[in-house]
């Protein structure tokens, strides 16, 4: 009897762990697939929010704060009002520094990071002074930390593809890098099922561009 | 058996298989009662919760029984939190949330600098929009006096704010005096500010009705609130056609330390370019700043501020026109001043700010062969307390004390010391000032403040009143009252010091529309001046015929206009000032316009960035109407105007890409199209062979002004 007890006691408490996790990851998924198809900033609103909240119940799980940062950084490039896009860059921001406590060094929220400060750089352009120097040494301290990342080569991709010739920036300039980006696409494995795996699309949509331009 | 099956069932409750479901539903609202769509309503440590939609409202079913936490967040607000019980049914909730009191990261222009329940912020300036006003040429002061119910003195500088000299406005960094915040100036030609605009985060500019924690001020106070902690180790340098300066920041976990030295040497500026000056030196100067900050705990910060500025120049001037031949007139300044504040929250949600202030200038000027010494001590202590019950009122007591001693040392040519005259004042004061929220859409903050002047050894009271109305979304009206009084200048009170003090008394009306980056603001204005100085004669200063009786008053309207969102990259604003201002003091026989009073007063700045080129161009426009000077020596005034005053000023930054860093050229050029602009005159004291005391223009110091620079930053 004593042994049954103890077992029935152990495999609930087994179940219980594994439900807890179980219950986190079918959130996020579930999440993770309503995201699919938001397009208004409502919806990104209550993706945020609700990554959010799994965030606030989870402090440890990094990537409950990524996707909440992600989508206020949706929401800022959305919206329209300035003082608002600058409070959700802010929150964005803390939500980024919230993650790298649950993960330090993870590369993925240096990439937000840098998208972050791209924000800031779209609402006040005289930030370009600071940011732009601290967005070049993110970068290269996230290809340091995992230079498989695909990630971060499309983010450089978009800082070179949106800078003026002049400035040694340009569609050719950027060219080389997206090419990079799109090898490590290719060979790239997320780590699981949460871990984030966007920007293909965008990847192929910048290269599209080019290619087209060149036929011109 | 029976304890086996009652494990399971805690077990699988444990492993969430069963669930009470309890539906939460209520409604989420800011600090007016309106609506917050978008807030994160949840119930703590848990997934369970929802957005509310556009009417406010959430509904979400929860697991959670027992005693629990509703937790709602939204940007821009406090997070509220709320203890439920949830072991039976529960009602609709009601959650009003509280705006964040936030930093001050923004200039403010309202009746009475109203911060009250306001979701939009009243007129903006960011703090590089002061450091990038072509006509400022980086000076804060010529900033705000882009500003509506600023004069343009440009034969002066600093701030004269309606119908008040320079000396009625106050200057205060993180709410503590300073008492010399420009350079010592040399007769005819403007006066700069001692501080770089890249030190503050936001500059609070009240033209009038402001609050019960500032005294000693006739018409205006300015409060400059320093940057907090440095947000990295950076260094940057600049190179200028007049000088160079570089500064460094260390940043740590919790605080930081910023460093700036400065040299400026206007010689090899004033050899190229005309000058309207006869500079027998051309002015150097050095100026350093050196900033601490420490966060101690949830909320604590230490502040500390110190700079030194040292500054030498020399001029031949004449006195009086120049029949009088030139006067060679030497200047030298050293001027120490240090900050120090320290803010936290006490038990019982008692917000603590306390801090001093200490000055020491000397400024030496020579005058051919003699010398006067000026030596300015000044202390200045507060502390003030806040506390905030709930959304309804905001208490705010505080005290403060300054001392201030200013001596004056004569020494003729080859002499020992010819004469000394010294001043020392201990000022008091305690003020209390409840901020009431009679109504959703309507506060009141009456305040009072009682001053204890060692000079007069007297008790006074200075009531305050500001009132604010919400007529919509985006507008309001607001009003202020107040009595204000000043200590008369130095000058006068060293040598009699029974002059009482300056007085004054504003009302202000103020409606403000602001929706989506564009704002609209008017405001109408009385002030009525007593005990002003008045003496006899401007050359015959004997003390005993200074007296309080001068009086004045000044009326007007100031409009002003800011868009950033109509034309995109585009931001400008418009600011105009219609005053009727007269005064009877000084030496004036009658009431007349004093002279640095323009009627109309015009300011256009534009702002554009050119995205393509990574450039800035910044472009200001300032007109100001006619101005009226008195010849003393004439028995009747009949007045000489000055013609109009015109300037057009540009600014372009250009930033480009230096190695793995980023530089800026920085080009600014003032009076582009060469307006002839006369300040004012000097009269001759003694009369030409006709008869007639001659007039003598007061020019610029040059017709236009050039100033390069090449700033690179580094990221370590």
């Amino acid at each position: 009897m004593k042994t049954t007890l103890f077992f029935l006691v152990m495999s609930c408490s087994a179940i219980s762990m594994h439900a807890q996790s179980q219950k986190f990851i079918s959130a996020m998924l579930s999440n993770l697939e309503v995201a699919k198809s938001a397009t208004t900033l409502e919806e990104y609103q209550q993706l945020a929010n609700n990554f959010e909240r799994i965030a606030n119940a989870e402090q440890t799980e990094w990537t409950a704060w990524y996707y909440a940062a992600f989508y206020n950084l949706v929401i800022n490039f959305q919206d329209s009002v300035t003082d608002r896009k600058e409070k959700f860059i802010a929150l964005a921001q803390q939500q980024i520094e919230n993650g790298l406590k649950a993960k330090p060094e993870e590369s993925e929220f240096l990439v937000l990071k840098v998208m972050s400060y791209f924000a800031e750089m779209a609402i006040d352009p005289m930030k370009g002074m600071t940011l732009l120097g601290e967005a070049n040494a993110l970068i290269s301290q996230a290809k340091s930390i995992n230079p498989d990342n695909p990630r971060i080569y499309l983010e450089e991709a978009e800082a070179v593809y949106n800078m003026p010739p002049e400035f040694g920036g340009g569609k050719e300039k950027a060219l080389p890098i997206l090419l990079l980006a799109r090898e490590k696409f290719n060979k790239f494995v997320p780590a699981d099922q949460l871990a984030p795996n966007w920007g293909r699309d965008r990847c192929e949509m910048l290269l599209g561009g080019i290619e087209k331009s060149n036929e011109l | 058996m029976k304890a086996s099956i009652f494990l399971i069932m805690i077990c699988l409750i444990q492993a969430g298989w069963i669930h009470g479901q309890l539906v939460l539903t209520g409604t989420v609202t800011d600090n007016e009662g309106l609506p917050l769509p978008g807030a994160n309503v949840s119930i703590k440590d848990t997934y369970d919760g929802a957005s509310t939609d556009t009417a406010g409202f959430f509904r979400f079913k929860t697991a959670a029984t027992g005693k629990q936490i509703l937790t709602v967040s939204f940007i821009g607000f406090k997070v509220e939190e709320r203890g439920m019980d949830l072991s039976g049914p529960v009602s609709p909730v009601l959650i009003r949330m509280e705006m964040q009191p936030g930093e001050i990261n923004s200039v403010i222009v309202t009746a009475g600098t109203f911060e009250t329940a306001d979701l939009k912020r009243p007129v903006v300036l960011k703090p590089m929009d002061i450091a990038t006003t072509p006509s400022a040429l980086g000076d804060i002061y010529g900033a705000m006096a882009t500003l509506p119910g600023a004069q343009v003195v440009g034969n002066e500088g600093g701030l004269y704010v309606r119908g008040g000299e320079g000396y009625e406005t106050k200057t205060y960094i993180d709410g503590l005096l300073v008492e010399k915040p420009f350079l010592s100036k040399m007769p005819d030609l403007p006066t700069r500010s001692r501080f770089s605009p890249i030190l503050f985060k936001g500059t609070a500019f009240s033209t009038g009705g402001f609050t019960a924690e500032y005294g000693d001020a006739l018409s205006s106070v300015i409060n400059l609130n320093t940057v907090g902690v440095a947000d990295k180790t950076q260094s940057s340098c600049m190179i200028m056609s007049v000088g160079m300066n570089g500064s460094h920041s260390q940043r740590w976990e919790r605080g930081s330390v910023s460093g700036t030295l400065q040299y400026i040497n206007m010689r090899p500026y004033n050899s190229l370019f005309k000058q309207n000056m006869n500079w027998a030196r051309d002015p150097v100067q050095t100026d350093g700043t050196l900033l601490f900050r420490q966060q101690r705990g949830k909320y604590g910060i230490l502040k500390v501020f110190g700079t030194f500025n040292i500054s030498k120049s020399a001029l031949n001037y004449s006195f009086g026109g120049d029949t009088a031949g030139a006067s060679l007139i030497g200047l030298k300044n050293t001027n120490y001043y240090i900050n120090s504040v320290y803010s936290d929250v006490l038990p019982g949600k008692w917000k603590i700010k306390a801090g001093f202030s200490g000055t020491y200038d000397l400024t030496q000027t020579g005058i051919n062969t003699d010398r006067l010494d000026e030596t300015l001590k000044g202390f200045h202590q507060r502390l003030t307390l806040t506390n905030e019950w709930r959304d309804k009122m905001t208490l705010k007591i505080g005290e403060e004390a300054s001392l201030y001693s200013f001596n004056r040392d004569y020494y003729a040519a080859g002499s020992e010391q010819q004469y000394h005259v010294g001043l020392d004042i201990q000022d008091y004061a305690v003020y209390v000032e409840p901020e009431i929220s009679l109504h959703n859409h309507f506060v009141v903050r009456p305040g009072l403040r009682a001053e204890y002047i060692s000079l007069q050894d007297r008790l006074r009271l200075l009531p305050r009143l500001s009132l604010a109305y919400r007529i919509s979304d985006f507008s309001q009206v607001s009003a202020a009252y107040g009595l204000f009084h000043q200590r008369p200048e130095s000058d006068y009170l060293i040598y009699n010091r029974d002059l009482n003090m300056e007085k004054a008394m504003h009302l202000i009306v103020n409606y403000q529309y602001e929706v989506n980056d564009r704002i609209f603001r008017a405001e109408v204005y009385r002030k009525r001046y007593t005990n002003l100085v008045r003496y006899e004669s401007e050359y015959n200063p004997d003390p005993l015929t200074y007296d309080n009786t001068g009086h004045g008053y000044a009326q007007g309207i100031d409009l002003f206009w800011r868009d950033s969102r109509t034309v995109k990259n585009l931001d400008y604003w418009v600011s105009y000032s219609y005053i009727d201002a007269k005064r009877n003091y000084k030496n004036y026989r009658e009431q007349l316009v004093p002279s640095f009073v323009s009627t109309h007063t015009l300011s256009v700045v534009m702002k554009y960035f050119f995205s393509k080129a990574n450039t800035y161009a910044g472009l200001t426009y300032i007109y100001a109407s006619p101005k009226t000077w008195y010849n003393p020596a004439l028995p009747v005034y009949s007045g000489d105007q000055t013609r109009s005053f015109n300037d057009l000023s540009l600014n372009i930054v250009v930033i480009r890409p230096f190695f793995r860093n980023y530089c800026a050229f920085v080009f600014n050029v003032n009076n582009i199209l060469g307006f002839q602009n006369v300040y004012g005159y000097n009269y001759s004291t003694t009369p030409d062979a006709g008869g007639n005391y001659g007039r003598y223009p007061i020019k610029p110091q040059s017709k236009r002004f050039f100033m390069l620079g090449l700033m690179i930053n580094f990221n370590s």
